[in-house]
Parts: structure tokens; C-alpha cells; sequence
């Protein structure tokens, strides 16, 4: 009997770990995150036209929560200009390396020097002065749960930034 | 004194018997791991889904291709992709700061193309190859490398952008300067002439990206 238990209870620890990767899991998000940043890099941010060159009127309003008529998208929450559901965690941030010398880091918009700079910069007071920190959505790190990411490389205000949208 | 239930507890026919019972029980365990190696190693064999960690992934392969495309697209607007098929050393007859080679290896070339590619592939892992796809003097399609990191894995990704290059276009130094040779005025650019009008040559740049 005491066998048979520790043979079933084997079976029960093990037998799901096998099938996992076929189960479940971020499948269905991949696609999801793919459509999303292909959207946002190819068309919302910027013009159908242009493709990967993000337009920086448009940008700095996708992330201040503003919806200018020029531009593509418009809704007022983050999920409904992605075209998500609300079940879904979405993180949408815009990352380079502006001063070319430390590295990849979160952009923000300087409204005084109409540029963008990194987000440890002292020119960057997300909030105050028009300066808008390009980042938006909950943090991922903090749901727990699996998460799909897809990045996309885009022209924004002379450099090359890297778009990327996390979903889960 | 024995007592006739003490008789009764060892009885002469079953000595042996719980051995036996441990023996089949041993076996059976056995048997029932090997089976599930087996099974385990079969679905280990088969286990590549859209999202695990391999070199084989649909999910990251997709990325790589769509930012090699992003590279390019970005290059292309801002113009450093054009610099970068003229970063061109013409007395020396092959791109600028090349190895005896005439392609860029292990460093990405210097200039602003070779920095989008440095900060998106470079710091994660990601080896490409880059081709300038050109017509030659005869009318055939001829390649000329750029960058060349080795020969690409099965599940490489490229991406390719077509640039026109014009006679009064010039060639650029090794700072990223225009000089005032134009490609045209020079016979040692590795593309011809192809036209009598004021194209040059059309050359479509190719990326190969894989992960290492």
C-alpha cells in the first residue's frame, strides 16, 4: 500500500513538470505583444508611411496621457490605446543610449531642451516642466506572473532607441 | 510450554515468502523508473515550444528580424546607412579600418551604423552578418561583404533594405566626413558604374542575425 502512495505521489510531483511546456503558460501573449510593438513602432507613435521613425510630438503624448488628433491613437487608458483587454498587464517603455556612454537606460522627454535624454539625467523631472518620462504601464516585477516581452529598434529624435512592450 | 497459537504463527510452508514480496516490490520500482526515463527523455527530445529558451525560438527569432529591420529602417532615415556603404578608402581599396580581409569581424565598423548594430546585437550576444548585394559590370548580381562574423546557424533571421546610390554621392573618411571624391569620380569603389544616367549603382544591404 505504502508503495503504491510514494509511486502515485511521484507520479503527481513529476508528470505535470513534463507536460508543462506544452501547456498553458505566455502563449497566447506572444502574438499579442508582437502585434502591439509592431503598432506602436510602425504606426502609432509615427506615420504609416514611415515606419520605425517615431514621430516626437506623438511619442511624448502617448506617454503623458494626452491624445492629439495628429496622432494615430487615441483612448484615454494605456490598455485601450494598445487595444489590449483590461485583464491583461501591459508595460510599454522606450530605452537607449543617448550620451552613448553607460549603456541602455529608460528615455525621458525634455520639454526645456526639447530632446531626449536618460532618465538619470539632471535635465529630467518626470512630471514638472513638461518633462515626461517615456515609460508607461504597471511593473511587471511585481505581478509574479510569466511574462512575454518583444522590442523593436525605432529613429527617435536622431537616435536609435529600442521600443519594448512587456505583457503578461 | 508452547501454546497451540504460538504453533499456529509460524506455519513451515511460508518462510521465504515475505523476500519475495520485497523482491517483486524492488522490481517493480525499478521497472516503473525506467519507464519514466523513458518517457521523460522522449518528451526532453521533442520539448521546443514556441517560448523555451533555445537558439530555436520563433518568439526571439521574430525579435531579431524585426530589429535588424528597425536598424535599418532607422539607418536609412537618418542617412547612416548610406555613410556606411561609402565608408569607403579608396587608395586602400576596401572600407575604412578593415583587416587585410576587407570586411569588419570582430568589431562592428565605426560609424554610426556600426554603433546601432554595437548597442542592439553586440551587448546581447547576437552575431550578424552584413552582405552589400550590387550589380556588376556584366549585369550579374554580386556580394560584397561588410561585416562577416562567421557562418550562420539554422535558425538565422535576415532582413534587407535597397539604397540608391547616385553618381555625385561622396565617399567618406574614416571620421564619417564627406570628402570631395564622389564615387564616380573614383574606379576603386567595389561597385560599378551601372548606369549611363545618374545612378550609380542600387545595392541592397542584407542582414543575417543569429543568436551564439
Amino acid at each position: 500500500m505504502s508503495v503504491f502512495l510514494i509511486s502515485l505521489a511521484f507520479i503527481v510531483a513529476f508528470v505535470p513538470g513534463m507536460l508543462q511546456p506544452f501547456v498553458g503558460g505566455t502563449k497566447s501573449e506572444a502574438p499579442a505583444a508582437n502585434r502591439m510593438v509592431d503598432d506602436l513602432s510602425q504606426r502609432l507613435l509615427g506615420n504609416a508611411s514611415e515606419p520605425y521613425a517615431l514621430d516626437t510630438d506623438c511619442t511624448r503624448a502617448f506617454f503623458d496621457g494626452s491624445a492629439p488628433s495628429a496622432c494615430e491613437f487615441d483612448g484615454s487608458t494605456l490598455a485601450e490605446r494598445v487595444g489590449v483587454g483590461d485583464r491583461s498587464g501591459v508595460n510599454v517603455s522606450i530605452s537607449g543610449d543617448v550620451t552613448g556612454t553607460d549603456g541602455d537606460a529608460i528615455l525621458c522627454w525634455d520639454e526645456g531642451g526639447e530632446t531626449v535624454v536618460e532618465r538619470d539625467s539632471t535635465d529630467c523631472t518626470p512630471g514638472s516642466n513638461g518633462d515626461v518620462l517615456l515609460a508607461a504601464g504597471a511593473n511587471p516585477t511585481a505581478s509574479g506572473e510569466k511574462t512575454v516581452n518583444a522590442r523593436r529598434v525605432v529613429l527617435l529624435d536622431g537616435h536609435d532607441v529600442t521600443i519594448r512592450v512587456v505583457l503578461w | 510450554m508452547v501454546t497451540p497459537s504460538a504453533d499456529r504463527e509460524r506455519p513451515v510452508v511460508s518462510v521465504g515468502v515475505p523476500d519475495r514480496g520485497q523482491a517483486h516490490t524492488l522490481e517493480g520500482m525499478v521497472a516503473a523508473l525506467i519507464m519514466l526515463s523513458a518517457v521523460i527523455f522522449a518528451l526532453e527530445m521533442t520539448a521546443v515550444t514556441p517560448l523555451s529558451a533555445s537558439t530555436s525560438s520563433q518568439h526571439l527569432e521574430n525579435q531579431q528580424g524585426a530589429t535588424a529591420q528597425g536598424i535599418l529602417a532607422s539607418a536609412a532615415e537618418t542617412g547612416a546607412l548610406e555613410r556606411a556603404v561609402l565608408f569607403w578608402n579608396a587608395s586602400g581599396e576596401q572600407f575604412h579600418d578593415t583587416t587585410d580581409l576587407g570586411y569588419y569581424a570582430s568589431n562592428p565598423p565605426p560609424n554610426d551604423l556600426g554603433r546601432m548594430f554595437d548597442r542592439s546585437f553586440n551587448s546581447r550576444g547576437i552575431a550578424y552578418n552584413v552582405d552589400l548585394v550590387y550589380e556588376g559590370a556584366e549585369g550579374d548580381v554580386r556580394t560584397k561583404e561588410l561585416v562577416y562574423q562567421g557562418r550562420p546557424s539554422d535558425n538565422a533571421v535576415g532582413a534587407g533594405r535597397t539604397l540608391v546610390l547616385y553618381d555625385n554621392d561622396p565617399l567618406y573618411d574614416d571620421g564619417g566626413a564627406a570628402t570631395g571624391t564622389n564615387v564616380s569620380d573614383t574606379g576603386d569603389y567595389f561597385a560599378p558604374d551601372v548606369s549611363s544616367g545618374s545612378v550609380y549603382n542600387v545595392v541592397r544591404v542584407e542582414v543575417v542575425v543569429w543568436r551564439i
